[in-house]
């Protein structure tokens, strides 16, 4: 029997989009990290930078990075309106751990003024690049 | 007759304009190439917000968020979106002139205020009895953040209560050679007219309603204003492609009469200059 399947789209201005269909979408929610299955109750979230992981139905996951937005889950599909998405593959590494540390260091030793939400959410940024070009999971 | 050397000036004046002209054109055509691209990838996202916001307002309690609520205020805003260039043909006067009727037609009983997007929109505009709010300039570098600062004041204005209703018009993209105004409403978010055929969603919000709905709606109204931002600059293009391009081919006619002309007058100058030689060798 055909697995029922959920259908993924994933937007953001400036970036074309991408539309899947996949099992299992696991969301980097504001409130916490959640995951979708098909004939989710509908639910709308804020997003925090974070990996968004969509498993097909071969089994194969597909890791993203996505930095802030909304997703709505409806019981049929998953549309996800970031403010910035990219595919883990897609990912310069040795920009995002430059990112990584040049974060790091201000939030150690904070310069006068420091936005501190700015340095902190390019902080979960540069995390959420690194975490979706690994493919690491959230177990 | 006109004289020889004036006719070639001119010939060699609609030359250079020619030239200026088909250089625009070129321009034109490669800048339009990835304003198309950026629309194209800006719609999806933006068409998507929409509808999320309109499954919103059809189920969720109105008076939860200031933007949703609906005024009863007679003024209108109306978001006109100009080009800061001119050489586009009638791109910004049919705006101009849509914007007019639909004043005049449409809000005959309201108060309309304008936040005019666009140098060439605001010249036009102080020719005429209307009220200018807000202007706009230097749109095309950075639609992003100037899409945010046109939607800062109307947003709130609108929270307040001092505005009913905000409009948008301008020019929509379909193709380099087809744009059409069109007038989209922008606040309140239901849909004009309602089809109740979608099933009624009632969403969980996370972390809470309020929150979703604090940065959803102010989003998605950036996200409009800046898909409308794009729609506009790449019309604009288009516009000034077709005009430049007819440009170029009415220069090329012009050049043909005024060959034709020059050869005319030359011939003639041979003709007389030969008939005074003859005429003079038979005096002798």
């Amino acid at each position: 029997m055909a697995q029922p399947t959920l259908h993924l789209e994933i937007c953001a201005p400036e970036k074309p989009h991408t539309v899947l269909e996949v099992t299992e979408v696991i969301v980097p929610g504001a409130a916490g990290v959640f995951a979708v299955h098909p004939a989710h109750t509908p639910l709308l979230s804020t997003l925090s930078p974070g990996v968004l992981i969509a498993v097909d139905a071969e089994g194969t996951d597909h890791h993203f990075a996505v930095h802030g937005g909304f997703a709505e889950v409806k019981p049929e599909g998953v549309v996800v309106l970031a403010s910035f998405y990219e595919p883990g593959d897609d990912i310069d590494t040795e920009r995002a751990k430059e990112a990584e540390e040049r974060a790091q260091t201000r939030l150690r030793k904070p310069p006068e003024g420091l936005d501190w939400e700015r340095a902190e959410r390019a902080l979960a940024r540069a995390v959420a690049r690194l975490g979706a070009h690994s493919k690491r999971g959230y177990n | 007759m006109a004289n020889l050397r004036d006719i070639k000036r001119r010939i060699g004046s609609v030359k250079s304009t020619q030239k200026i002209t088909k250089a625009m054109k070129m321009v034109a055509a490669s800048k339009l190439r990835r304003a198309q691209a950026a629309i194209q990838q800006a719609r999806p996202y933006a068409f998507h917000m929409r509808d999320l916001v309109q499954n919103i307002t059809r189920c969720a309690n109105l008076d939860a968020h200031p933007l949703l609520t609906h005024g009863d205020s007679k003024r209108v805003g109306i978001i006109v979106v100009n080009s800061d260039k001119g050489l586009c043909g009638g791109f910004n006067a049919s705006i101009v002139n849509r914007t007019m009727q639909v004043i005049r037609n449409d809000f005959a009983d309201k108060d309309v205020q304008l936040t005019v997007v666009g140098r060439k929109g605001l010249e036009a505009f102080k020719r005429h009895p209307v009220t200018i709010r807000q202007n706009f300039t230097g749109m095309t570098d950075q639609p992003l953040p100037l899409s945010r600062s046109v939607i800062e004041d109307i947003a709130e204005d609108y929270a307040k209560g001092k505005t009913g209703a905000v409009y948008c018009i301008y020019n929509e993209f379909h193709s380099a050679v087809q744009q059409t105004v069109s007038v989209e409403r922008l606040l309140p978010f239901q849909p004009e007219e309602s089809e109740d055929e979608t099933p009624q969603l009632d969403y969980l919000y996370e972390p809470s309603q309020e929150e979703v709905f604090d940065s959803l709606l102010r989003r998605n109204l950036e996200t409009q204003m800046h898909r409308i931002l794009l729609e506009s600059s790449a019309s604009e293009l288009g516009a000034r492609m077709t005009a430049m391009d007819s440009a170029t081919r009415n220069a090329g006619e012009v050049i043909d009469k005024l060959t034709l002309q020059y050869n005319r007058a030359r011939q003639n100058a041979i003709t007389t200059e030969l008939i005074e030689v003859i005429s003079g060798a038979e005096a002798l």
